[in-house]
């Protein structure tokens, strides 16, 4: 098969069923929201003109078929050109990123035209995939910064202006939390960081809970949500940075933060759960045939599942951060800790075996002690220290009209 | 040459569809349902408010010194990557697990080269990672960069550019 | 000189007559006819350099250096800075775009990474923060037009008649350049091990490199810190608030 169009049949395959997801990921947060508040949720929608309800299923149709049909009006205040290139940057940002993320990958049989296995990744050549989510990352805080910029509206500027402060902050703990598995794979493969956790049977989060709770705090952050959703909170700013947008465009702006949270999902999943690998189940060999590498594309869509019902499940269970409190988690707690991080697990990568020998350890068991002992240490250290508790006390030197600016 | 066995391809045309995506998704938008502007419409909407000046007003220097601050990481950051990738060497890699020396790279080795991209087969294997230097010097020299950036840091958190109130 | 030299030459030329009418200083007829002979330039250019490759590495390599330099041209001569700095970005994606194609995966990334993703962020912060309308005169205006045209524009040219008389077939100094077979580009360009090899370069010979470098930003972090004390000393440690 020719590579590009193989390249062009995973691009179809993964957009649609990006798409897909995003719109019925809609459908499972609002019944886990009035799951989570005792009530029934969308569960009408179904088949049009008949009384066949389908538990809801149809609401996602009906909500695109709304957005497709909003009246596209433009406000009058709005920078003509960079109002409708926000969206559509986010959104090509948000997708682009996906690029790198693998399934695995299938030994199809040869008379198919494929010699060697079939790796289910869009762009499975890149040598430095993580990087590249990361430099894609960074480029969808300008649909942010732009939307708000362009909007020219008070709640947008305001929005943008916060949500870039957050996205931009929160990338140094992202970076800082994977820092500590690369370095125990060495390599910036996604895939490779896989294969690693399968062959050793060790996923990441046991030997290294200090960079997942970095890298799972940021992650929140980074995909706006819950209780790291300042860019829209809608209290006080109405939609934030697309308070101005409607129709298509405020659907791509949505899709977009849906995408987000599904890839930070697969990070997650893959950095440190383990990706595809589960004991007992999926083997850790590279070539595999289609029967098991089925099964691993279903563990692994079981455990983003899983990590998405967790986001889901945070967003109503807790309150949203005060913005000074958003900023000192970031810098005060986060980075220091992924500090810390970088630095035990640089350590013990180095000397780690020399370290656990006298106690008769093997180097994974040695670290995983060390690790969730600094993790233990670090959250001790810091309920102590607390910069977030201690900067939440009633400020008696303000008087009442000394109001703290934006 | 070759060149579809390069990974940009990919990455080239999966932006390209969703670019194509977007503007098309706008473009339906416009057709299904044009504009009706208004007057009360075309204003910014400031929860029923009329607007009184310009949204773009100046704002606080800590968010400009918060991205001083970011880009200062981010490129210290940068630099870590390529040394956490060459930490982990042959020789870390068996004191680790019992294995065989190699494994991983040649594992690594195997997945490039089985890609479904290259379909002539000899190609040469590239030689197995990095020649270490020293790696006690490594080590220091990277421990000392992180140093630097958490004096850096520190100054930084004393002299109250993370302070938000 | 030959013929390719000479299109060479007036493709340069008309080039900088053309960005030197586009830059942002009044007249809006000026700035369409430069438009057009700095399209003319570049179509000229480009028609000088071919047999890099079959057409697929052609068409690839051209869309990413048009997009590079037509985005290029746009950020000097937008008039508004927050639009500069979006052509800005744009080309430099499509300059990461074209080192991606080059093989040099780490630096296309890490150009995204720290160009596109942290300095062009604080650049939209400064104008957001501190000009937010976009209306100072000294961002509207080009001041040192034809000086800059020119000094640009000379770089362009020496470098283009030079690279472009290696490629020329008739050159006789040099052999053409046969492409990469299949087995140097997957032993070189798809290296696997790229970026193992940089961080021990990086980490190895060139350690004093690296920490004069990480001595540099932490002098950044610090004059970071002088700023902050300059312009809000009423609120840089919490308690001295005087308001």
């Amino acid at each position: 098969m020719p590579p590009v169009l193989e390249s062009l049949l995973k691009i179809a395959v993964l957009v649609g069923g990006l798409m897909t997801a995003a719109a019925y990921l809609v459908l499972v947060e609002r019944w886990i929201a009035a799951w989570v508040q005792d009530r029934l949720g969308p569960n009408r929608v179904g088949v049009p003109l008949t009384k066949i309800r389908l538990f809801g299923l149809g609401q996602p149709v009906a909500d695109g078929v709304k957005f497709l049909t909003k009246g596209e009006f433009t406000p009058g205040q709005v920078d003509k050109i960079l109002y409708f290139v926000a969206p559509v940057a986010i959104f090509v940002a948000a997708m682009a990123a996906f690029a790198v993320v693998p399934l695995g990958s299938v030994v199809l049989p040869a008379s198919w035209g494929f010699d060697g296995p079939v790796r289910l990744a869009v762009a499975p050549g890149l040598d430095v995939g993580m990087l590249y989510i990361f430099a894609v990352g960074s480029v969808a805080v300008y649909g942010v910064v732009l939307g708000g910029w362009a909007s020219n509206n008070k709640y947008s500027f305001f929005g943008a202006v916060r949500s870039s402060a957050q996205l931009i902050s929160y990338e140094l703990p992202l970076g800082l939390g994977i820092l500590g598995v690369i370095l125990a794979t060495g390599s910036l493969r996604l895939d490779n960081i896989i294969v690693e956790q399968a062959r050793s049977g060790t996923w990441n989060v046991f030997v290294q809970p200090l960079g997942f709770v970095v890298f799972c705090v940021a992650a929140f952050a980074e995909a706006g949500r819950l209780p790291f959703d300042l860019p829209e909170a809608e209290q006080e700013l109405v939609g934030g940075y697309h308070t101005e947008y409607l129709g298509v465009k405020l659907m791509l702006f949505m899709v977009s933060e849906f995408l987000h949270m599904i890839l930070a999902a697969f990070l997650i999943v893959i950095l440190f759960l383990g990706g595809w690998h589960f004991w007992g189940l999926t083997g850790s060999a590279e070539a595999v045939s289609w029967p098991v590498a089925l099964l691993r594309v279903v563990v692994l869509l079981a455990k983003v599942m899983g990590v998405i019902l967790f986001f889901m499940l945070a967003r109503w269970s807790w309150p949203r951060f005060r913005y000074d409190q958003l900023m000192e988690v970031a810098w005060k707690v986060m980075i220091p800790w992924g500090l810390i991080n970088v630095v035990v697990v640089a350590t013990w990568m180095e000397y780690g075996v020399q370290l656990a020998r006298p106690w008769n350890l093997s180097a994974a068991q040695g670290m995983a002690i060390v690790g969730w002992g600094v993790l233990l240490l670090c959250w001790l250290a810091t309920t102590i220290i607390d910069p977030t508790a201690s900067g939440n006390r009633p400020r008696r030197d303000l008087s009442v009209n000394d109001n703290c600016s934006e | 040459m070759d060149l579809s066995i390069l990974p940009i391809i990919p990455i080239v045309l999966l932006v390209a569809c969703v670019i194509g995506l977007a503007v098309g998704l706008l473009i339906v938008g416009q057709v299904l349902n044009p504009a009706r502007p208004g007057a009360v419409k075309q204003m910014p909407y400031e929860s029923g408010m009329d607007p009184i000046h310009d949204a773009r007003r100046r704002f606080d220097v800590r968010f400009f010194l918060l991205a001083i601050a970011f880009l200062v990481f981010d490129v210290e950051l940068l630099f870590l990557y390529p040394w956490a990738v060459a930490g982990r060497n042959d020789e870390c890699r068996m004191m680790n697990d019992e294995l065989p020396a190699g494994t991983l790279s040649n594992l690594a080795a195997d997945i490039h080269h089985s890609s479904f991209y290259i379909h002539h087969s000899p190609v040469p294997r590239p030689p197995s990672p990095v020649p270490t230097t020293n790696r006690h010097m490594v080590f220091a020299g990277a421990m000392t960069f992180i140093a630097l950036l958490v004096l850096g840091f520190v100054y930084d958190w004393r002299k109250g550019v993370f302070q938000w109130r | 000189m030959t013929n390719h030299q000479h299109i060479l030459t007036l493709a340069v030329l008309l080039g900088a007559v053309g960005l030197w009418l586009m830059l942002p200083r009044g007249g809006a007829r000026g700035r369409a006819v430069g438009t057009v002979l700095g399209i003319v330039a570049l179509g000229l250019w480009f028609s000088q350099f071919h047999g890099l490759g079959q057409w697929t590495a052609d068409g690839m390599f051209f869309v990413l250096a048009a997009i590079a330099v037509v985005a290029a041209v746009g950020a000097v001569t937008s008039r508004n800075p927050v639009y500069c700095a979006i052509w800005f970005g744009l080309s430099l994606l499509g300059t990461a775009g074209l080192l991606l194609l080059a093989g040099a995966q780490f630096i296309a990334v890490a150009t995204v990474l720290v160009y596109a993703g942290a300095i062009l962020v604080m650049f939209l912060f400064v104008l957001m923060v501190a000009q937010p309308e976009g209306k100072a005169s000294c961002d509207q205006m080009s001041w040192e037009a034809g000086v800059s045209a020119a000094a640009g524009i000379a770089m362009v040219g020496v470098l283009s008649v030079a690279i472009g008389g290696i490629l020329a077939p008739s050159c006789p100094a040099m052999p053409p350049i046969a492409p990469p077979t299949q087995e140097e580009l997957a032993a070189g360009v798809l290296d696997p091990h790229q970026v193992a090899r940089l961080g021990d370069e990086l980490f190895g010979r060139r350690l004093i490199a690296v920490e004069v470098a990480g001595t540099l930003l932490l002098a950044a972090l610090v004059g970071a810190a002088v700023i902050v004390n300059q312009f809000s000393g009423r609120r840089h440690d919490g308690q001295q608030k005087t308001v």
